[in-house]
């Protein structure tokens, strides 16, 4: 079941944050995990909201490569994920030995 | 599993074993709040330590030893919904416990930047109040910065 997504301000501020291009990449991902939220995120965790769920993943453009945390929650009706916050940290390339 | 994880989880599992029942009892959850926080303390100079030498280019990045790290911290913080209940408990007794503010300034701290507890509170409070944009709304945003 794929879910439609929202983006709280504050998360939508988080996203804006990022360079233009890995930003645009996470917008990517967010629309795969609105196809398998369940699958792709893990229940948050103390001393996080009780109700929500966080997606972690890697995203890069170049040399530059970010580790993004999304949280967020399901509407009540269960039809939409609400992104609640959009953070990345940046870290330089892994080796190509470390997969990807 | 690390060895810091093992630790972790032994941690963890001990910590399910308070009585607030007496002043020892209080004594003894009151060193055991001080080693909690130092393996906190523990895991975020981890943390720091690994960053510097990334820095510096005396490590090369290791997605692993992130989520390792990721991980860590949510073992420590596994447990510190019971002890916060159970500090509570010592303190209705009467009793002081010395590590109780910084044990509680401690849980309620953020590994992820950005994902302060209060602020993900407030963000679900707008949300529900209808302060949400449409991922076309921000694909837009960012064509527009992208192409400027």
């Amino acid at each position: 079941m794929s879910y439609n997504v929202a983006y709280e301000d504050e998360a939508s501020e988080g996203l804006l944050r990022l360079p233009p291009v890995i930003a645009s990449k996470v917008l990517d991902e967010i629309d795969k995990l609105a196809e398998d939220p369940a699958g792709l995120s893990r229940p948050s965790y103390f001393p996080y909201l009780p109700v929500g769920q966080i997606y972690q993943f890697w995203c890069e453009d170049g040399d530059r490569r970010f580790w993004v945390s999304v949280f967020f929650q399901y509407s009540p009706d269960e039809t939409s994920i609400i992104i609640l916050a959009v953070t990345g940290q940046e870290l330089p390339r892994m080796e190509d030995s470390e997969g990807s | 599993m690390s060895r810091l994880s093992g630790i972790l989880e032994q941690y963890k599992a001990e910590s399910w074993k308070f009585e607030h029942d007496s002043a020892m009892a209080c004594y003894d959850f009151d060193d055991w709040l001080a080693f909690g926080l130092k393996c906190l303390e523990f895991i975020r100079e981890k943390e720091r330590r690994y960053h510097d030498r990334l820095k510096t280019g005396k490590s090369s990045a290791d997605r692993r030893v992130i989520e390792e790290i990721q991980e860590l911290y949510e073992q420590w913080y596994s447990p510190c919904r019971h002890l916060l209940e159970e500090l509570e408990a010592f303190e209705r007794e009467g009793y002081v416990i010395t590590n109780a503010q910084p044990f509680r300034t401690a849980c309620m701290s953020s590994n992820i930047p950005g994902f302060e507890p209060q602020k993900l509170q407030s963000a679900a409070e707008r949300a529900k109040a209808g302060h949400v944009r449409s991922p076309k709304d921000l694909r837009d945003e960012l064509q527009r910065r992208i192409r400027g």
